[in-house]
Formats: C-alpha cells, sequence, structure tokens
C-alpha cells in the first residue's frame, strides 16, 4: 500500500514559531545564576606564545573568572573528527587570525565583551603560511608534531584512490585534456551564530548547544573533562542554519571549561565575526587529466585535488578523502587515479560544507567535459547522457551500482530552460551533473513512537531541526505507519539523556537511516493497536487513529477504551503502544552494505546573459533537478533544493573569503556577498524526479545538497556557450569576466592580424 | 558585540538639538535613522555617551517642491523621497536613484541628511547631488550658513561639518526646462560600485563619478565633450571618464574600475530624463 500522508504539501511544524520569533535557540536561554562569556581571539596570524596577561580583565568589577590554557593542563584539551589537532583554547601556538586563545566569564555580557579588549596576548611571532600553496612548500611547519609527508610539507591527510591502470590508459588515448580548476574558500552564513549554555552539577554537565551532531559532543565533552557519556547532557533548540559548520564540536568544550571554573553555568553567544572566524570550506585547487578514446569515451581519469584546510584539520582528512574519491564521478571512467591532499595553512579551519568536498571537484570534472566535448564537436547534453553511468552500472570502482537515472534527470533539466530552442544573441546555455554518495549507510540507528492514551503521538528521533524539516517530514512518516493524522504527531527536540545514539545530522542521511527508524517503530505500534483492536472490537479492519478514537470495520472507539479494555481482558497481554524502531545498515548486504547508501545526484541547466561592457553575467533561466526517490514533502524538497542551488550560486558569481596575507578582510554580512532573491531568474525551477528507487520510507532518498554539486559548472559552460570564453577560476565575478572577455577579444584579433600578415 | 551604553536626548526643536550637542561635545552624535550610526556602534567602532534624536524635529522634516529648486529637510527619509509624486516629475533621477538606495528597511528609516552627513564614498545621493550643484544648509552654535555641496564633503567620512553643527536642508536647484538628468549605477556588493551622474543642459554640461574615489569625481572633460555636442557624443564623454579615472586610480584593477566608469556614464546618458510640468 502506498504512503496517504506522505507525499502531501505540509505546512512545516516549526514554521509559525519561527515566523513569529517564539521559537528559542540557544541564545534566548536563561537560567538562574548564569554568567556571560566572551572569547578573546589572536591577532597574530602564527606565533609561539610567550605570555598572556590577564591581569587587567581580572581587576575589572564583575568579571568572574579569566581562562587560558594554563587553567586546563589536567585535561586533554585536543579534539577534532580525526585527527585531534585542535585545543579549545591555544597551548602553546597561535595558528590563525581570530583563534580563541583566552575565555572571560562575567555577570553581563557588556562587562565580558569589555574584559575581553584587556587581554593581552604576546608571542613570538613565526613565519606566516598564507595558504596551501606556500604551506605546502614552505620549512616551517604548523603542527611539527604531525607525521610527515613524503613529497610535500603541512601535508593534514593524503588519500589516493586507484582503479584500473591509469598510465597505460592515458597512452592509448587519442586526446588528453589536462587543466588546473579552482575553488574560493566560502563562508557557511548560517544565519545563528555559535552560542551554548554550559552548567555542572552533581548530575554532571548539562549542555545546551546549536550543533549538528549532539552525540559526538556528548563523546568529545565526556573524553575532555573524564566523565562518562551518562553524566553529560546534550540538548539542542532550535538550530539556526547548519549546512556543515555546527558539526563536530566547535565551542562546546571551552563553553563547558569556562563553567568548570566559574562554578556558574555560562552562556556563550559569539558574533556573526566569530562564525566567519570558526569553519569555511575549503578552498581547494583541482588538477585533472582526462584520457579520451577515438569514441569520445573517457578511459582515463588522474585528479590531484588540494584542500587547504586551514589552521586545523578539522573535517579536512575526510572531505580530502571523499573530493579525491568522488573526483572521477558521474561517468563511468574504468580507470582512475585520484589524490586527495589536505593542507594546513594559518588560516580560518575549513571543514564541513553542503556538498562536502564535492563542489569543489564537480565544478573541475564538470567544466573539463564540457570543454572535451566541445573539442570533439559534440553537444555537451549529449555527450553527458552518452557517458554519463547507467542505472544499475557499477559506479566508482567496485561502490554501490548506480541507482539513479542520470541521463533521464539531466535531460529533464535541460528540458526545462528549453534547450533545444534558438539562442537569442549574448546568451548561452550549459549544463551539469553532480553525483555524491550519500551518507546513512553502515550504521544503526534507532528511533521511538509513542502512542498516547488520548491519541496523540510522539516521535523521538536524534535528528536536529537545523530548518531542513525533518519535524515535519517525521511526522508525516509517523502518520502513515501509524494510519494516524499529521496534526497529531509530534517529534521531539533532541536531548541526549534518554534518546538514542545518532552519529549526526548531516550527509543527506536523516530520512533514510533515522527516518525509516521512525517509520518501523510507527508500523510497530500500528501492529499493536490492531492486535488489541481485534480483541476489544473484533475488527481491525482498515484500522485508522481519528484524533483521540481507534476506527475499524465501520466502528469507532476511543483508544484509552481499547487500551483498558484489552488489559482487563487479557492482563498478560505483551502489547505496548510504544516502540523502538530500527533502520540496521551496517549487514552489508544490499545496496545499504556499501558505503554509500544512495547516490545524491544534482543536475543543473541554466541560460545566462553576458554584459559585455561590465562583464556582468546575468542568469535568465535555472532548472535543478533532485532526484529524491518519493518527496515525503515535497515542499520542502523543493525548499532544500532551491536552497541548495542558491547557496551554489554563491561561490559561482559572489561568494569569496577574501584574505589579505592570512587576515581574513571580508568577515562580515555588509562585505561578504551572497546572492539575494533579485539575482533570481522568475524562469527558476526544481524539479522532484521521483522513481521511488531510493533506500529510505518510500523509495525516498536524501536531499539538500543536490543542488550545489553542479551549478557553478553549468554557469561557466553557459558563459563559454554565450561567449567562447573558458573561465576555471570561481567566482566568475565581472571584472574576471571582463578580463576574460577581452584577453579572448584580443587573441582572436592577433589571430586576425597574423593570418593578414 | 554589544553597544557600550549612552543616554537618549530626544529634542523637539534644533536649537535645543543643538545646545544637547555642544554641551556633550565629542561624546554626542546626531541620531536619525541611525542606518549606519548604530552599525558603526554595534561594531565598537563608535562609542558615543550621548545620542542626540532628531526625528522629533519637523524642521528637518520639510519637502517642497517649487518651479525652481527641490528643498529636502534632512530628516526625510528615502523612502518619502522614492514615493513623492512632485519629485518623480521634477526630478525623476533622483526617485529612480533613491529606489535602489540599500533596501526597504534602510529606505524607511535612513535619511538624505544621515545619508550625507555620513560622508560613505559609496554614497548614491551624493553623486548626483554633486553634479546638480546642490547646496545644503547648517545650523550651529554660530549660526546658520549655507555650503555648496560640492565644498561640503571633504572626502571619506569627513564634511565640513563643525563641532554641534546640524545640516538642517538640501537645496536642490532644479534643471531647467530641456535639460536632462541621468544616474546610473553598478552594485556588485552591499554599496554601489561605481556610479555616475549626468546632467545634460543646452550650454552646460555635469559628469561626476561617484563610488570610486573619496567623495565624488568630476570629469570635467566628459563634461565639456557633451557640452560641445548637444549631448551627442557620448563616446568621447566616456573615453575622457576612462582617462580621468586612470588617472586618479592606478592601482591594480583600475582599468576595470575606469571601464566601469566610462560605461556607467554612457548608460547615465542615455537613462537621463527631462524635468515634466508639474
Amino acid at each position: 500500500m502506498g504512503p496517504n500522508e506522505a507525499g502531501q504539501r505540509r505546512q512545516r511544524k516549526d514554521i509559525i514559531d519561527k515566523v513569529t520569533g517564539r521559537a528559542r535557540y540557544a541564545s534566548d536561554l536563561e537560567v538562574p545564576g548564569m554568567t556571560y562569556a566572551r572569547l578573546v581571539r589572536s591577532k597574530v596570524a602564527h606565533g609561539a606564545i610567550k605570555n598572556i596577561d590577564t591581569s587587567a580583565a581580572r581587576a575589572l568589577p564583575g568579571v568572574i573568572c579569566v581562562v587560558t590554557a594554563k587553567d586546563f593542563e589536567h585535561l586533554d584539551m585536543y579534539y577534532g573528527e580525526s585527527i585531534l589537532d585542535q585545543p579549545f583554547l591555544s597551548v602553546d601556538r597561535v595558528r590563525y587570525i581570530g583563534e580563541p586563545f583566552a575565555g572571560v566569564v562575567a555577570e553581563t555580557q557588556e562587562i565580558a565583551d569589555r574584559a575581553a579588549e584587556l587581554v593581552r596576548l604576546e608571542v613570538e611571532e613565526l613565519p606566516i603560511l598564507e595558504n596551501a600553496a606556500a604551506a605546502m612548500h614552505a620549512t616551517t611547519l604548523i603542527h611539527p608534531e604531525r607525521p610527515a609527508d613524503l613529497e610535500l610539507a603541512n601535508v593534514c591527510s593524503r588519500s589516493v584512490f586507484e582503479y584500473g591502470e591509469v598510465d597505460r590508459a592515458m597512452t592509448e588515448a587519442v586526446h588528453i585534456h589536462e587543466a588546473t580548476y579552482t575553488f574560493p574558500a566560502v563562508f557557511h552564513y548560517a544565519m545563528e551564530p555559535y552560542a551554548y549554555l554550559a552548567e555542572w552539577s552533581s548530575a554532571g554537565l548539562d549542555m545546551w548547544a546549536g550543533t549538528q551532531q549532539p552525540h559526538k559532543v556528548r563523546a568529545d565533552l565526556a573524553r575532555i573533562f573524564g566523565v562518562p557519556h551518562n553524566q553529560v547532557r546534550v540538548r539542542v533548540p532550535y538550530v539556526g542554519g547548519g549546512y556543515g559548520s555546527k558539526g563536530q564540536a566547535k565551542y562546546e568544550p571551552v563553553t563547558a571549561a569556562m563553567a568548570l571554573i566559574a562554578q556558574r553555568p555560562v552562556r556563550l553567544v559569539n558574533s556573526i565575526n566569530e562564525s566567519f572566524h570558526t569553519v569555511t570550506r575549503h578552498a581547494a585547487v583541482v588538477t585533472m587529466r582526462t584520457g579520451i578514446d577515438a569514441d569520445g569515451r573517457i578511459i582515463a581519469r588522474d585528479s590531484q585535488v588540494v584542500y587547504d584546510t586551514g589552521a586545523y584539520a578539522d573535517k579536512g582528512p575526510r572531505v580530502a578523502r571523499k573530493g579525491a574519491y568522488r573526483s572521477a564521478g558521474p561517468y563511468s571512467i574504468p580507470n582512475s587515479r585520484a589524490v586527495g591532499i589536505a593542507v594546513y595553512s594559518n588560516r580560518v579551519p575549513a571543514g564541513a560544507f553542503r556538498g562536502f568536498a564535492t563542489p569543489q571537484v564537480v565544478w573541475a570534472g564538470e567544466s573539463a567535459v564540457d570543454e572535451i566535448a566541445r573539442h570533439l564537436g559534440m553537444s555537451p547534453l549529449e555527450y553527458r547522457k552518452r557517458f554519463l553511468t547507467e542505472q544499475g552500472k557499477p559506479f566508482l570502482g567496485d561502490d554501490a551500482p548506480m541507482d539513479a537515472d542520470l541521463p533521464q534527470g539531466l535531460q529533464l533539466a535541460a528540458d526545462a530552460i528549453g534547450w533545444d530552442e534558438p539562442r537569442l544573441p549574448g546568451r548561452g546555455r550549459g549544463v551539469g551533473s553532480g553525483v555524491k554518495d550519500g551518507g546513512g549507510g553502515a550504521a544503526r540507528v534507532e528511533a521511538e513512537v509513542h502512542l498516547h492514551r488520548d491519541g496523540s503521538v510522539e516521535v523521538v528521533a536524534s535528528t536536529i531541526e537545523l530548518g531542513q524539516g525533518p519535524q515535519t517530514a517525521y511526522a508525516q512518516i509517523a502518520a502513515d505507519g501509524l494510519h494516524a493524522h499529521f496534526e497529531d504527531v509530534r517529534v521531539r527536540a533532541v536531548d541526549t539523556w534518554g534518546q538514542r545514539f545518532d552519529p549526526g545530522t548531516n550527509a543527506s542521511r536523516s530520512t533514510i537511516s533515522v527516518g525509516s527508524a521512525v517509520y518501523d517503530a510507527a508500523c510497530q505500534v500500528y501492529a499493536q493497536v490492531c492486535d488489541a483492536a481485534e480483541q476489544v472490537m473484533g475488527t481491525s479492519q482498515d484500522l485508522r487513529l481519528d484524533g483521540p478514537d481507534v476506527v475499524a470495520g465501520g466502528q469507532r472507539k476511543p483508544f484509552v477504551e481499547v487500551l483498558a479494555e484489552v488489559r482487563r481482558l487479557q492482563p498478560d497481554w505483551l502489547g505496548s503502544v510504544s516502540a523502538i524502531g530500527v533502520q540496521d545498515t551496517t549487514k552489508g548486504d544490499g545496496p545499504l552494505g556499501y558505503s554509500s547508501s544512495f547516490y545524491e545526484v544534482g543536475h543543473s541547466a541554466v541560460e545566462v546573459e553576458v554584459d559585455p561592457e561590465t562583464g556582468v553575467l546575468t542568469l535568465v533561466k535555472c532548472a535543478s533537478v533532485a532526484d529524491v526517490g518519493f518527496a515525503i514533502n515535497p515542499e520542502g524538497c523543493e525548499g532544500q533544493d532551491e536552497g541548495s542551488t542558491v547557496m551554489g550560486l554563491g561561490h559561482t558569481l559572489y561568494e569569496e573569503l577574501e584574505f589579505n596575507g592570512p587576515e581574513l578582510i571580508n568577515p562580515s554580512l555588509v562585505d561578504y556577498r551572497v546572492p539575494r532573491a533579485e539575482n533570481l531568474p522568475h524562469d527558476f525551477h526544481t524539479i522532484l524526479l521521483e522513481n521511488r528507487d531510493g533506500p529510505g520510507p518510500f523509495g525516498s532518498k536524501g536531499a539538500g545538497e543536490g543542488g550545489t554539486l553542479a551549478i557553478a559548472p553549468a554557469v561557466a559552460n553557459a558563459l563559454e556557450d554565450a561567449t567562447g570564453v573558458r573561465i576555471r577560476d570561481l567566482p566568475l565575478t565581472p571584472e574576471r569576466v571582463w578580463r576574460a572577455l577581452r584577453a579572448h577579444e584580443e587573441a582572436l584579433h592577433s589571430d586576425v592580424a597574423e593570418d593578414q600578415s | 558585540m554589544s553597544m557600550s551604553p549612552f543616554e537618549l536626548h530626544r529634542p523637539d526643536d534644533l536649537p535645543s538639538a543643538v545646545r544637547l550637542l555642544e554641551k556633550y561635545g565629542d561624546d554626542a552624535v546626531l541620531h536619525m535613522g541611525g542606518t549606519e550610526l548604530l552599525l558603526l556602534m554595534k561594531l565598537g567602532f563608535a562609542q558615543p555617551g550621548h545620542l542626540v534624536d532628531g526625528k522629533r524635529i519637523t524642521d528637518l522634516k520639510r519637502l517642497e517642491v517649487g518651479d525652481e529648486r527641490l528643498t529636502i529637510g534632512a530628516g526625510v527619509t528615502h523612502r518619502r523621497i522614492e514615493r513623492h509624486r512632485d519629485i518623480a516629475r521634477v526630478l525623476p533621477a533622483l526617485v529612480s536613484l533613491e529606489r535602489a538606495v540599500a533596501n526597504i528597511r534602510v529606505r524607511n528609516a535612513g535619511t538624505l541628511g544621515g545619508n550625507l552627513c555620513f560622508a560613505e564614498p559609496h554614497s548614491d545621493p551624493a553623486t548626483l547631488l554633486a553634479a546638480l550643484d546642490a547646496t545644503v544648509d547648517l545650523v550651529g552654535p554660530g549660526g546658520a550658513r549655507t555650503v555648496p555641496f560640492r565644498e561640503f564633503l571633504f572626502g571619506a567620512f569627513a564634511t565640513a561639518l563643525a563641532p554641534a553643527e546640524i545640516m538642517t536642508q538640501i537645496n536642490v536647484p532644479l534643471p531647467r526646462v530641456g535639460a536632462r538628468v541621468g544616474y546610473h549605477r553598478l552594485a556588485l556588493k552591499e554599496r554601489p560600485t561605481v556610479a555616475a551622474a549626468v546632467v545634460l543642459g543646452d550650454r552646460h554640461c555635469e559628469v561626476w563619478i561617484g563610488a570610486l574615489t573619496a567623495k565624488p569625481l568630476p570629469v570635467p572633460e566628459a563634461a565639456a565633450a557633451l557640452a560641445t555636442s548637444g549631448g551627442r557624443d557620448v563616446t568621447a564623454a566616456a573615453e575622457a571618464t576612462r582617462a580621468a579615472v586612470l588617472a586618479v586610480d592606478p592601482s591594480e584593477g583600475g582599468d576595470y574600475r575606469a571601464q566601469l566608469a566610462s560605461v556607467m556614464v554612457t548608460r547615465a546618458v542615455a537613462d537621463a530624463q527631462p524635468r515634466r510640468a508639474l
């Protein structure tokens, strides 16, 4: 039986609270005796700490304590995803401008702010490695304790993927395309800055955090402070956007540390400027060689991707690994080698960001494929459709077979912008396809569904409401499993006390993993209600829950009475009104046993218009196809895909964290330019592809990152279509476009001049 | 950052406001829409102990459209100018300029006088008002005076305002019947990247470039090219603009900025409109 509730367009459960300002975020929280904190951040990019003078700050009335690493010598201060290289306050070195080296706790925020300005850092300056390019060939090491790489300096991690015989295949290629593409560091721009509230008591640590990974944070806090997991409670209120920036521990350890010394509850609310100095998307340089045979088929690819991971590893090693791995997609390339290198530099650390490593490599790959198709004189659309990985065929060496119909999706995107219609002068069209192996594989997750005596339903699932809509989608899923009304289902906010483990709200994994567990739990509860109804009402035919009533076989009875009667009739009735659902993808059979549980696919097609006098590139049409398998809340899916496309337009046309040496020069919402509604064309579509071929409830797949994957190459490809100019550096700013147009024109003139001479 | 504490004063008339500014000296700032000032205070760049709120002073809110000139009180919001039907007839370039200032929230609160006194080099109205040769009325402890707007602006964030002096109104001479006024700008970031204002009269023209330099840059060569050709030789004006910008902006990327300035002049001429009868 198909879903009834899932697939409906539903108003988000959280929307009224959010538009009326009632929704509470960590920065809104207050507890008795609460104090206020401010971190003190380095103005030096790289230095050995000589002294931190906190005396003037301590002397300010109202200051409770000023803490530095010296206060925590008994603790393991370091955290990170795979490399624990980041201390929650600088220990012996500062490694980037903006790194917190001290924390002030005071009776008011104003006092904390003023005291923070009085803390003095004295350092012996070290050579500054302003970006990965400088760091790779430097003699200075940012993390001297890290094992050395054989070839380059300051390597944080190096990952190599290889299958087939690349070198041999390259010798057999009739054409080899080689080019280097660059991608800028960009900012997540989560509306809510990093905010926390920590309190220690005899019960342990109570932490309110705007985080995407509360269980990971719990583990980090437990390890750092030497307390068991059952004494660390992480509660997550609404989170005002994450996009990867609130993954793993961020300022939870330092907030807890300040609360430990202050012996009072401490609230730390950072500013947006401080968000800019916390984590970014990795700037990347992608060098890609692609070998083509006589039929135009890609027979070999050799890629090197250098990701600038900044001062600390954060998720850099995983980014470099995933980026290298994905650099051969979305085509079936029989021989591929990819090297992904994360390099330390004295920049703001880089970490997870919507699309996770993939927009950088898709920018290179989908630009290169377009260049190859044009070189071969083929339509870039037809070329792609011919060589995109077929559904069911092996992908990326020996990973899960492709679960999506890629040519179908790409054609839908192209059709939506009128690909075959005549082009107006000055306009051009471009497409791009990106594929990212989705998260949610190789894990066992659980969720609970409780049916209350009045017929209302509570879902307990450890997925964070970041704005992406799980409270709504899970309510729909549970309503379907229970044959209940959507309105009667509530999804609880996340609290690690009493709620089940989940690795994190990331990688588009929640719906297919936790959502499947929710459905499983709801179906179990439904089976129990049916069992009770058969005993009490003599039927469970077409049973549904209608508010407080059970309706079955033409009868109606309040659920509370059904429950009382079944227990009276049968005192040993084992049924319950609660159930734990499970989604176990660790077993390794079927697609879920692969590292990829599904493929998140994004197809973009655009038409652009270029103003040759100013270089301003205007989007005239933009279509994006999200292959979601099945849309549980279509409105939510469309919103997610539109949002990720717009976010991708940011790094395509406008966004770039600009550095003067190691110093970020545009860390404010005025100076950092993101796309606005006025920059979007009226002709802006998201198309949901629903082939019910995913592993989640009703054939759903994860969504929300696809739009970021291929929009940049689609626009650059359209630019070449319009003007003949190829640009391999992002963003495609008007100045960059104008310079490329001028160089192109000059080259044409000199060609003409040569012909004439 | 949180704002440092301040005392708010809300005088009802100009003399009281001037007295307050005089009394508190450097520790006081006149506050109108707050769209720039409050931002600076939040960032900690300004920490005045006293804000003198001018929004209750009715003299600052006058707006008169005469035959010869337009009088705009310094406390008139961008939004009021943008929606003013008579201004749309006599000086349509100002209305279309105002419509594009920042965003509607800023235009609802921000005032023309506040914009000019802040002297942000990327101001939209400053460029057009310089081209139109507007004057501004100031009142302070020493009495009232009128200053040509071109002389009012000293440079980036620097003006002719004396201590405790308040801008009361902006006087814009309206172009004669038949003359055309145009303004065109490109905003690649939050504020304009480059702007051009042109006034095309029978015998006299003006060409001013905004946002590239600390204060609006006159380009008399471009103006002359337009004046001698009856407004037709746009190419010569554009090239003269390019040369003028390159001369003052030799830094990296100057050629692109010069290109943009020349294109903005061309487009401002194309956009230029005559006044219509009231």
